[in-house]
This record gives structure tokens, C-alpha cells and sequence, in this order.
């Protein structure tokens, strides 16, 4: 089957949602403005895969359930549109216990367009509002694989399915999960950086091309790129070049995204 | 409420029904459409709701909880006329709305009565502790007053106890009167939660502001008790004790007194640290850290004398020091303490799993199935004391630190000496009577800890093979043999497995056919029916073995053996007949299990091998985390080489699934458990790699100051390479 572009939209959360039930109809509010339609509804439980006929008017009633940890609504297909939210910590944790947590709220799919608008926009506005956001970011990726492998936990499930490069950054983001709370992954066509790390930045350096800096929420969305692409697309990267050299010490410092590391430019 | 607000409600519901009427009269005779009887019931709700929020009003000024018990009434009267209502609402949408929400409205209402009871009966909770404080502080007053017109010197060691004591008592009051309020407000808060519309929205404002006006008489109530408990809280620094203090003590009399009592109790305190080891209990320890405690107000009480004699200084120069060591050291002997005798008990629970080891060899007598059933046993016997006796041997490191710590007393200055003496010797018999439990718990679980490989088990195994294998009675082989080819007939063999993998994953299938978990299923149940047929043979020669069994257990020298023989060869035969008859396998015998677990057991085995894989210590053993909440903790191998720890699962819907909540499960609680140890400077436990696993993770995976772990799933294919069998398999 040919492979499509995938959207693929992130938050890093630094702790489960404020108001799960918001969280449930947000999702079935996106569902049903943007068409798209997940068949099957998996609610991590914690003790074990709680598996469900993905039925939108029930879904408020499992995200409420204090058991539920994390939700992922997905099809039957192998690879297939998925989105994904951490809803709550299954005990109370302690500052060092808490940064081994992974928290995750993401959609990836490749039935939506590759732009910030609509219902993709609605949804962003809403988990802002919903969670406390340590960064986001949003991209267009060649194929949905690569969408889902860069935020979701699928990361690392079936590695063999990326090209090595892809795979070997994403084992780096995978363990430093620690920092996320801390510190960005990288740049992105769009970044959403939460007011906790956006209140160390440095003041912008003057740039070219700066980016488009607005108001999400507590967050700011720095649009860097005209298009959505994926964060190590050539040209993206030759034209970020000095955007990404500020914004270097505050991220997780993957050394596949070292300016040095940048590939060549073209003849 | 207002008589202006029932006016206007009437106003509303009267141009309601006038408009109701003018639209709908000639559906009026309809059935369930009784425009008449809607109007009186709509009426007869309204006024009731008006008397409930009258109710609810009046509650906070009430002398009694009567205005909520009259509410409740109101409510259950106006659920009854919603009832009624209902049957002749007709197509009046506002008579339906009324009815449908009212009930479960009013419902919620009940829920908050007992907050609203709660904050009724707090309106002056603090009251009694505002009196009780003012009754202290007479009494405490009247006391320094005394000594100090007397000028008598016990006040200087009496006054300070008597207001340390009335300073706990009155801190425990004030505290439970904090934890009153805090109750009262989330009564409050509940109060205030209640939320209806419509008719009832003035129900849902009239439980508010009676919650927050009961609360705010009480949380009054607690500010009053505070202040009447001020100077009480002080203790010693109680303006008036301080005072008669200052006065006392600036005597030569009262400053001796008060040295005398330190000299005393430092006694005291050196007899009691010497007997807290051989005290069955904490009681010993607790009255040394009482003793502590005196010692530290004579020595604040002996420093707020105005004094420049030399014995008085050289008190004040040494003892405070003295005192701050022995407090630290009796914090380390109460941790000593704790678990001095928590050893004790196991020794005798080791003897008697040996026992339960020893009972089921001798239960098992010769039955064949004691092969598999001994070693399962002695490893299921033995898995709690390796747990246990790791803790022990983690604590035993512990033990020495506070040892250490227990100690570390260096002021030997006149009476410390004692002190010093006792607390080091008391620390190191405690310490001495855990260590002792251990080695006496080692010695006593030295076999039983062995599991399956302990002499016992393995003399049991040996035993019994040896009378499988070569011994010349031809009637125990042959019942063996026939339990073999039992076993034979429902257990999955190479050729199984080879089916089972074709049918999920041969691709020369027809277009047409179903999916590969249609295949296996159908596999599954043509090789089930062959195992079936199987049965009914080995079934059939049973008889000839039974009726041989039969002449060994009627002679009465080999009756005993005969009676084993036949219970073995009942077992197996009922478990045949069972498998024949039943047209499901389920558990152990369903085919399509017993090919997934054979099938993931020898996957788990190669990637085990493959991986660089220390923990767990074998590709059979387990990796046990803490589980820290989490229901899954037994990641399938860690690398520390490379940093990585593998998850191996089936590339199916459900292995995939299980495994991306397992990789949730494995980033949080893997790293955290090397990280918490590498805090501690402790090695891992021995099945999780011990000190040399946390060698190379502090060598190879630290980064950014702690050990970071990528999780991975490896999803193993179902159908990676064709499946053969060869001769023997």
C-alpha cells in the first residue's frame, strides 16, 4: 500500500489531565469535526490492556474511571491514525520518582491535512487548557510510521520499521525521558514551549527568519517553518540553523540534532 | 425567600399554563394530558420548593438540626408530586422537565445532608478547647505564682515539666480542632458543590450560604480557641513561667536544685541505655529518650540563670554537647531496635518448609508425577526465603551503619563516661542479636533456600527416576510407559507446532480464505480431534494394566504399592476420559496456548542469547522489580552494557498492546530502582545484577548525573523462519 504524509501533533505533560472528563469530550469533539474515526479504545489500567469497541458516548465514562492511566484510540489495522493521552498518575509521586514518568498526549494520522487549523487547532487550544504542557510540537512526517514512532510510545515497539538514523535519534529521546520535564526535545516546524521552560529562554537572537511567536494558552507556539515537515528535513534545518543554535542548551541535547550534525547543503 | 420571588414564579408558571392551554386544548383529553391536575401539581411542587429553601434558610440560626429534617421531608413530598406529575405531563415540556430532573435533583440533595448535619453540629466545635485552655492556664499561673512567692527551688525542674506538659496537651487539643475545621470545610465544600437548575436553582443557593455561614461560625469558634490557647502553646517561654523562672533561678538554691536533677537523670539515663537491648519491647528506649528530653529543659532551664560560678559553666560548656550525641546515638539504637528480634522467627518457619518438603516426599511415596512435583515445590518453598533472606542481608548492611552511628558517643567527661559505656555496649548486643538471627537463619534455611537443587529434592528426584528408568519391576514400567503415551496424546509435538505455524503463517493459502487466526483455529482443532483419537487406545489399555495393578494390591506384601499404582493410573485415566468427552480444551491442554507459550518460551530463549542479556541471571529466571504500583515489573532482560532493557513479545494485535504498557511500565520503574540504589550506594539486589551490574551502569549509563535506560519492545515474528522438525524432536 503507498505510504501517505502523516500530521503528527505532541505534548509533553509534566502530570495527568485537570479535568479528565473535559479531556474525553475535547477527543470526541475532534473525532467528530475532523472525521476521523478510531475503532478500537485501549485504556491502560494497570493491571493489564483494558480493551473496548470504541463507542464516543462512553468514552467519558472510562476516562473518569480512576484506574485509567492512559488512553489510546487506534483501528484494527497494524498501523493506523492514532491518538493517544495520559489521563492521570496511578499514585501519588514523589519529585523523584516523578521524573521517570513518561506522559504523553498525542495524535498522529495521515487522514488529516498537514496544517494547524480547524479541528487540529481546536484540539491543540484544548489540551493546553486541559493539561499542564511542559512542550509540544507539531510536524508532517513522510509517512505515518515516522508520525506515530517520534512522540507515541509506539517509539521503540517496532524500530525496524524506520531508517537507522530516525531510529537510533529516537533511542536517545527514549532515554532521556527523565528530562522531558525539564527540557525540550528539539525544534519543530512548530514548537509549543510551556511557561516553565519558556521563562529561562534567552531573548530571541536577531534572525533572518525569526519565528512567529504567539499566545497558546500559558504557552507560547513559535512557528518556525512555513511548512509541516519533519524536524530533520534538510531544508528545515538549513533554515533554522541559528534558531536551533539558541535554543540548544535547553533541549534534551540529542546529538543527532547538533548543528554539526546538520547534513550537507546541496551542490 | 421573598415574597416578590414566589409572586413572580407563580406569574411564570401561571403564563405558562395560560399559553399551554391556548395552544393545546383540543389535545387536552389525551391520555396522560390533564391539564387541570398538571396546573395543581406544578403549583403544589412550587410552593414546596418555596418552604424547602425556607427551611434551608433558617438552618444556621436554628438552636436545632430540625430545618434539615423538615427539608428532607419537603424534598420526599415534592419527589412524590413529580411522580404524580409525570403521569400528566403530556407534551408540556416545562411539566416533563420538572419530573424528570426534579427527583434526581432533590436525590442529591440527600447526599449533601450529612455535610450539611456536620457543619450544623460544628457551628462551635472549639468552644470546649477554648475552655479547657482557659482552665489550664489558671492552673499554670496559680503554680509559677506559688513557687515563686516561696522562692522554691523545685520550681525550677517542676515549672518546666508542668508547662512542656500543658504545651502537649493543649498542641493535641488545637490540633484536633484544625482537623475539625478541615473536615467542616470540605463539608463546606460539599455544601457548596450541590448543583441544580431551574426551579431548584434556589435550593442549590440556599445549601451554599447555609454551608458557609455555619462554617464561618465555626472556623470562628477555632479562632477563639486559639487565642484562649496562645500563651499555653508557648510552654516553658509561657510569659508567666518564664518569669517565676528567672527569679527562682537566680538563686544559689534553685540553680543547685536544678543540678542535682541533672546529675540524676544522667544517672538514670546510663542504667536505663544498658537495659534497652535485653527489653522485649521499645519501653526502655522510649524512657531513655524521656530521660533526654529532661535533660534538655534542666540544661535550657540552668541557661536562663544569671550565673558566673565555674561548676555552673562547665555544666553549660559540656553537657549540651553530650546530650546532642546521645540523642543522635539513641536514633540510631531505636532503628537497631526495631529490628533487633525481626529475625528471630524465621529460622523455625525454615524448619518447618523443610518439613512441608519432607511431608510431600513422603506423601508422594513413589508416584512418578513426584518428578515434576518435588523440585516444583522445593522452588515454590524456597522463593520466599531468597526474597527474605536477600532483606535480611540488605538490612544487616543498614545495621552497620547504624552501628556505627549508635556508636558514635565521644563526651566521657565525669557521669558521661557511664553513659557513653552503656550506650555502646547496649548498641552492640542489639546489633549482635540481629547478626546472630541471621546466621542462625542461614544455617537453619541452608537447604530449603537450595530449592529445587537442595539435597532433599534432588535425592527425591533421583529416587524416583532411578525407580522410573531401571528398576526391574515390569509392571511400574509399564505403568510409566502408559503415562507417557497419556501425557503424549494431549501435549503439543514438534510436528503440533510445525502445523500450528503453517496454519498462521504458510502464505500458499487460497485467496479466498479466512484470516491466519482462522487457520490456526481450524489447525488447532484437526490436531486437537488426531490428539483425540489418540485417546481412546491408550485408553483402552488401561484395563489389562489396571487388572495387573489390581493382583499387586490385593496381596498383602505388596498391597501398599499396588494401592500407589492404582491412584497414579486413576489420576491420568480420569484426566484422558475428561480430555475425550470434552469437546473444549481449555488451560494448559488448549492447542493454540500450548503453541504460543512453546513457540514465545523458545523465542524468549533465543533473544535472551541474543541480546547481551545479564538480568535476569538466566534466560529461565526472572527479573523481579519493585514494583512501585505498577502491575508489571518483570522486564524480559537488561543490557547494562548497552543501556537497554528488552521487553520480547509476539508481533500480534495483543502483544503489542501489552507491550507498549509494559515499555510505560519498565521506563519508570527499571531506571528509578538502579537510580535509587546508586543514591543509597547499595548494590542491586543478586537476581537484579547485583554490585556488578551497578558497576558498569555507573560506568556506561550515566548521564546528566543519573542512569538512563532505553526500554525497547522487541516484537519476535510469529513467522520469522519456517519451522522444522528433526529426528528426535
Amino acid at each position: 500500500m503507498t505510504e501517505r504524509e502523516a500530521l503528527g501533533v505532541a505534548f509533553s505533560v509534566l502530570g495527568g489531565a485537570r479535568d479528565c472528563g473535559a479531556v474525553a469530550d475535547a477527543i470526541v469533539g475532534f473525532c467528530d469535526a475532523s472525521g476521523l474515526t478510531f475503532e478500537l479504545l485501549t485504556m491502560n489500567t494497570g493491571g493489564g490492556v483494558r480493551q473496548r469497541k470504541f463507542l464516543p458516548k462512553k468514552l467519558r465514562g472510562y476516562v473518569e474511571d480512576p484506574k485509567s492511566w492512559t488512553l489510546r484510540l487506534r483501528s484494527e489495522a497494524r498501523i493506523c491514525s492514532t491518538l493517544q493521552a495520559y489521563l492521570r498518575d496511578w499514585k501519588p509521586l514523589d519529585d523523584y520518582e516523578t521524573r521517570f514518568v513518561s506522559r504523553w498526549v498525542c495524535v498522529g494520522s495521515d487522514e488529516l491535512p498537514l496544517a494547524i487549523e480547524g479541528p487540529v487547532l481546536e484540539f491543540i487550544e484544548a489540551m493546553v487548557r486541559l493539561y499542564p504542557v511542559a512542550h509540544g510540537a507539531v510536524g508532517g512526517y513522510r509517512a505515518l510510521r515516522y508520525a506515530l514512532h517520534e512522540f507515541t510510545n509506539h517509539a521503540n515497539v517496532m524500530l525496524t520499521e524506520l531508517d537507522d538514523e530516525t531510529a537510533l535519534r529516537l533511542s536517545f529521546d527514549n532515554r532521556n525521558h527523565t528530562e522531558y520535564r525539564e527540557k525540550l526535545l528539539r525544534l519543530y516546524p512548530v514548537t509549543i514551549i510551556g511557561s516553565a521552560i519558556w521563562s529561562k529562554l534567552p531573548p530571541l537572537p536577531p534572525l533572518e527568519q525569526p519565528p512567529i511567536v504567539s499566545d497558546l494558552g500559558d504557552c507560547k507556539m513559535l512557528t518556525c517553518w512555513p511548512t509541516l515537515c519533519e524536524p530533520r528535513d534538510p531544508a528545515f534545518l538549513r533554515g533554522t540553523r541559528a534558531l536551533r543554535e539558541w535554543l540548544w542548551p535547553y533541549t534534551i541535547q540529542n546529538p543527532a540534532d547538533h548543528v554539526d550534525n546538520d547534513p550537507p547543503a546541496p551542490p | 425567600m421573598t415574597r416578590i420571588k414566589q409572586i413572580y414564579r407563580r406569574l411564570h408558571w401561571l403564563v405558562a399554563a395560560v399559553s399551554l392551554a391556548l395552544v393545546c386544548s383540543p389535545a387536552s383529553s389525551r391520555a396522560g394530558d390533564d391539564p387541570d391536575k398538571r396546573r395543581d401539581l406544578m403549583a403544589r411542587i412550587d410552593d414546596k420548593v418555596d418552604d424547602l429553601v425556607d427551611e434551608l434558610e433558617r438552618l444556621p440560626g436554628d438552636s436545632s438540626e430540625r430545618p434539615i429534617d423538615n427539608a428532607h421531608a419537603l424534598a420526599n413530598e415534592i419527589k412524590r408530586l413529580c411522580d404524580e406529575l409525570e403521569d400528566v405531563a403530556g407534551d408540556d415540556t416545562d411539566a416533563k422537565r420538572i419530573a424528570d430532573q426534579y427527583p434526581d435533583d432533590l436525590d442529591e440533595l440527600f447526599d449533601v445532608e450529612d455535610d450539611l448535619r456536620a457543619l450544623k453540629r460544628g457551628q462551635n466545635h472549639a468552644q470546649p478547647e477554648a475552655t479547657q485552655c482557659q482552665e489550664r492556664e489558671r492552673v499554670l499561673v496559680r503554680q509559677a505564682e506559688e513557687f515563686e512567692a516561696k522562692n522554691d527551688p523545685d520550681g525550677l525542674t517542676e515549672l518546666p515539666k508542668l508547662a512542656a506538659q500543658v504545651q502537649d496537651e493543649t498542641k493535641r487539643a488545637i490540633d484536633e480542632v484544625h482537623r475539625d475545621d478541615d473536615r467542616l470545610e470540605d463539608a463546606k465544600e460539599e455544601a457548596e458543590d450541590y448543583a441544580a437548575d431551574g426551579g431548584l436553582r434556589e435550593v442549590d443557593s440556599a445549601i451554599g450560604t447555609a454551608g458557609r455561614q455555619m462554617y464561618a461560625a465555626g472556623h470562628k469558634s477555632e479562632e477563639a480557641a486559639e487565642k484562649a490557647c496562645e500563651n499555653l502553646l508557648k510552654g516553658v517561654e509561657h510569659p508567666e513561667v518564664k518569669e517565676a523562672l528567672a527569679k527562682i533561678g537566680s538563686s544559689a538554691g534553685g540553680r543547685k536544685a536544678v543540678m542535682d536533677q541533672l546529675r540524676n537523670d544522667l544517672r538514670t539515663l546510663a542504667s536505663t541505655i544498658a537495659s534497652v537491648s535485653e527489653d522485649s519491647g521499645t519501653g526502655t528506649l522510649e524512657r531513655a529518650k524521656s530521660l533526654v528530653g529532661e535533660l534538655e529543659r534542666g540544661l535550657d532551664t540552668l541557661g536562663r540563670t544569671a550565673t558566673a560560678d565555674r561548676e555552673t559553666k562547665a555544666m553549660l560548656e559540656k553537657w549540651p554537647e553530650g546530650v546532642k550525641q546521645i540523642k543522635a546515638a539513641l536514633a540510631a539504637l531505636e532503628r537497631l531496635k526495631v529490628h533487633q528480634h525481626e529475625l528471630d522467627a524465621l529460622p523455625d518457619k525454615c524448619k518447618q518448609r523443610e518439613q512441608e518438603l519432607d511431608d510431600a516426599i513422603s506423601k508422594n511415596g513413589d508416584d512418578s508425577d513426584g518428578i515434576e512435583e518435588i523440585p516444583r515445590l522445593a522452588e515454590e518453598l524456597a522463593v520466599p526465603v531468597r526474597v527474605g533472606l536477600d532483606k535480611a542481608r540488605e538490612r544487616l548492611r543498614e545495621e552497620e551503619r547504624d552501628l556505627a552511628q549508635a556508636r558514635d558517643v565521644s563526651v566521657s567527661e565525669g557521669p558521661w563516661s557511664d553513659v557513653k559505656t552503656a550506650q555502646q555496649r547496649d548498641a552492640e548486643e542489639t546489633f549482635r542479636t540481629f547478626e546472630d538471627a541471621l546466621k542462625k537463619t542461614d544455617s537453619a534455611c541452608e537447604h530449603v533456600v537450595k530449592g529445587k537443587a537442595s539435597p532433599k529434592a534432588k535425592n527425591a528426584e533421583e529416587r524416583l527416576r532411578q525407580r522410573a528408568g531401571s528398576s526391574g519391576d515390569q509392571l511400574d514400567k509399564d505403568v510409566l510407559a502408559w503415562i507417557d503415551r497419556a501425557r503424549a496424546t494431549y501435549t503439543l509435538d514438534c510436528n503440533g507446532m510445525k502445523d500450528m505455524w503453517q496454519a498462521y503463517c504458510r502464505e500458499d493459502w487460497e485467496p479466498a480464505d479466512d484470516s491466519p487466526k482462522d487457520r490456526a483455529a481450524r489447525t488447532a482443532d484437526g490436531i486437537k480431534s488426531r490428539m483425540r483419537a489418540a485417546i481412546d487406545p491408550v485408553l483402552a489399555d488401561v484395563e489389562a494394566l489396571e487388572a495387573r495393578v489390581k493382583t499387586l494390591a490385593d496381596k498383602r506384601e505388596t498391597k501398599a504399592r499396588g494401592a500407589e499404582l492404582q491412584k497414579v493410573l486413576a489420576k491420568h485415566k480420569g484426566r484422558l476420559t475428561k480430555l475425550a468427552s470434552n469437546d473444549v480444551w481449555r488451560g494448559n491442554y488448549d492447542v493454540v496456548l500450548q503453541f504460543s507459550n512453546t513457540y514465545g518460551k523458545q523465542q524468549h530463549e533465543s533473544l535472551y542469547g541474543s541480546k547481551g542479556c545479564t538480568v535476569p541471571t538466566a534466560s529461565t529466571r526472572e527479573a523481579i522489580f519493585p514494583s512501585e504500583g505498577q502491575a508489571h515489573f518483570k522486564p524480559d532482560c537488561v543490557n547494562p552494557n548497552a543501556c537497554q532493557v528488552w521487553e520480547f513479545k509476539p508481533d500480534s494485535p495483543t502483544g503489542h498492546e501489552d507491550g507498549i504498557e509494559q515499555k510505560d511500565a519498565y521506563e519508570y520503574l527499571v531506571p528509578l530502582y538502579y537510580n535509587k540504589r546508586r543514591l543509597a550506594n547499595e548494590p542491586a539486589s543478586d537476581a537484579l545484577g547485583g554490585s556488578d551490574i551497578m558497576t558498569i551502569l555507573k560506568e556506561r549509563c550515566m548521564s546528566g548525573g543519573e542512569i538512563k535506560l532505553d526500554v525497547k519492545v522487541h516484537e519476535y515474528s510469529m513467522c520469522k523462519s519456517s519451522y522444522e522438525c528433526v529426528s528426535g524432536d
